[in-house]
């Protein structure tokens, strides 16, 4: 017997799941969450990661940027669409300051003097604050930290390197996180011997491509100085260069 | 002798007419009969292409018991002003934008022809497409729902979609205060 759709539908039938999931996919992200209170079945598809990898794949970039507010000492971050509407904000990070520079799905903010990063993820409008040395590092001797995002390639995997420094800007630390897939917990930090060709680090000329964190000399000059594999977790010498 | 050699050759010409048609006659679920252009079906539904190559083809209706007619009109109305639609190099030029999703804009007579159509109408072809393999009027159907939903409170699209709400008042609370910033206008 050969079901009839048209007449199921009309008797309180949905439309078939294919085609809500293509319909959603359509949808800004800001309308998407609004839906997670449709029904559970609609909130369990749109924290899924095969419909959120599928709605990035339609969407147009989304753009961040830490903006601090014109009274007192606040700072919010804001995703914006490409033509500058406003999709969402975060307002109650506590004075972040450095936005990671990156063009991934994660924004990592960073406050001074670094005792802690947070890890947003605005399509699914999940926050992760990450932080905290391991049990047994002196963190007298650690007044500032440098955290950069990134992604290794080609495993996907999202990375927090953190880059502890002295007073006087040379690295004590390196540590490197694994951020699982939905932003779910925090953290553990894995501690990496500094290498050598490192020597002082402010955190602000960096930045990550296809998994290697690129970083530039503070000290003498502004050549880059070296690069960093989020991969294989070594940093990859560029003696020359 | 004679009779079977005249008959045989009846057989040939009716089979060498069938195949010169340019339309096909689809049959909707409630039986009404529709023609389209054979060119036009076979460019625009796969599932009818492999009909009409496979052979498949009904003279007298090929039956889609899934589609109604309202739908199934729709649905050939599409495809025969389709055939006559020769997209003009200036529609073309202004489709390319920075965004690099694959989806083409809806030319200006796609989105007057679901515009003007009711809610259980688009979502009866948005079936229809679905089910005869028609990605483009699948695209545009499911664009134009989309921009219906956009402007929509969660109440309303359990009403347009018919469903049920299975929060409890307290889960419902929760995740509103949880995504309290979706729910104001910028």
């Amino acid at each position: 017997m050969e079901v009839n759709l048209h007449r199921l539908r009309r008797s309180g039938f949905l439309l078939p799941d294919d085609i809500i999931f293509d319909v959603l996919t359509r949808l800004p992200a800001k309308v998407l969450c609004r839906f997670k209170c449709v029904c559970k079945g609609w909130r369990a598809l749109l924290s899924d990661q095969a419909f959120i990898a599928a709605h990035k794949s339609v969407a147009a970039p989304l753009i961040a940027g830490v903006f601090r507010l014109p009274r007192g000492n606040n700072f919010e971050l804001r995703v914006m669409d490409m033509d500058g509407i406003i999709l969402r904000v975060f307002k109650n990070m506590p004075t972040p300051r450095f936005l990671a520079p990156t063009r991934l799905d994660l924004i990592c903010v960073y406050n001074v003097p670094g005792d802690f990063a947070t890890i947003v993820d605005p399509a699914a409008g999940r926050v992760l604050l990450i932080g905290g040395h391991n049990p047994g590092v002196d963190t007298s001797t650690l007044p500032h930290s440098y955290y950069s995002l990134g992604r290794a390639a080609p495993s996907g995997v999202y990375k927090v390197l953190r880059v502890d420094v002295a007073f006087d800007g040379r690295v004590q630390l390196c540590e490197i996180a694994t951020i699982d897939d939905d932003c779910g917990s925090e953290p553990a930090w894995r501690e990496r011997h500094v290498p050598s060709a490192i020597t002082h680090w402010y955190g602000e000329e960096e930045a990550t491509v296809n998994g290697i964190l690129y970083f530039m000399s503070c000290v003498d000059d502004d050549t880059p100085q070296g690069c960093y594999s989020m991969l294989d977790e070594e940093r990859r010498l560029d003696e020359d260069g | 002798m004679e009779v079977d050699k005249g008959k045989g050759e009846a057989e040939e010409t009716r089979k060498v007419a069938e195949a010169d048609r340019d339309t096909v006659t689809l049959k909707s679920s409630d039986g009404k009969l529709f023609e389209v252009s054979k060119e036009a079906a076979a460019r625009l539904s796969t599932v009818l292409a492999g009909m009409i190559a496979g052979g498949s083809i009904d003279d007298n209706g090929t039956d889609l018991k899934q589609i109604g007619s309202e739908a199934l009109e729709n649905v050939v109305d599409y495809c025969n002003k389709h055939a006559n639609s020769i997209p003009s190099a200036a529609l073309i030029s202004s489709s390319i934008s920075f965004n690099t999703a694959p989806f083409k804009e809806p030319e200006e007579w796609e989105r007057k022809f679901v515009d003007r159509l009711s809610h259980d109408a688009l979502f009866d072809l948005v079936e229809a497409a679905n089910f005869l393999g028609m990605e483009r009027l699948l695209d545009v159907t499911c664009h134009k729902i989309s921009e219906m939903m956009k402007g929509k409170s969660p109440d309303q699209i359990r009403e347009v979609f018919n469903i049920k709400n299975d929060y409890t008042k307290e889960e419902l609370e929760e995740i509103r205060q949880e995504l309290a910033w979706a729910f104001y206008d910028d």
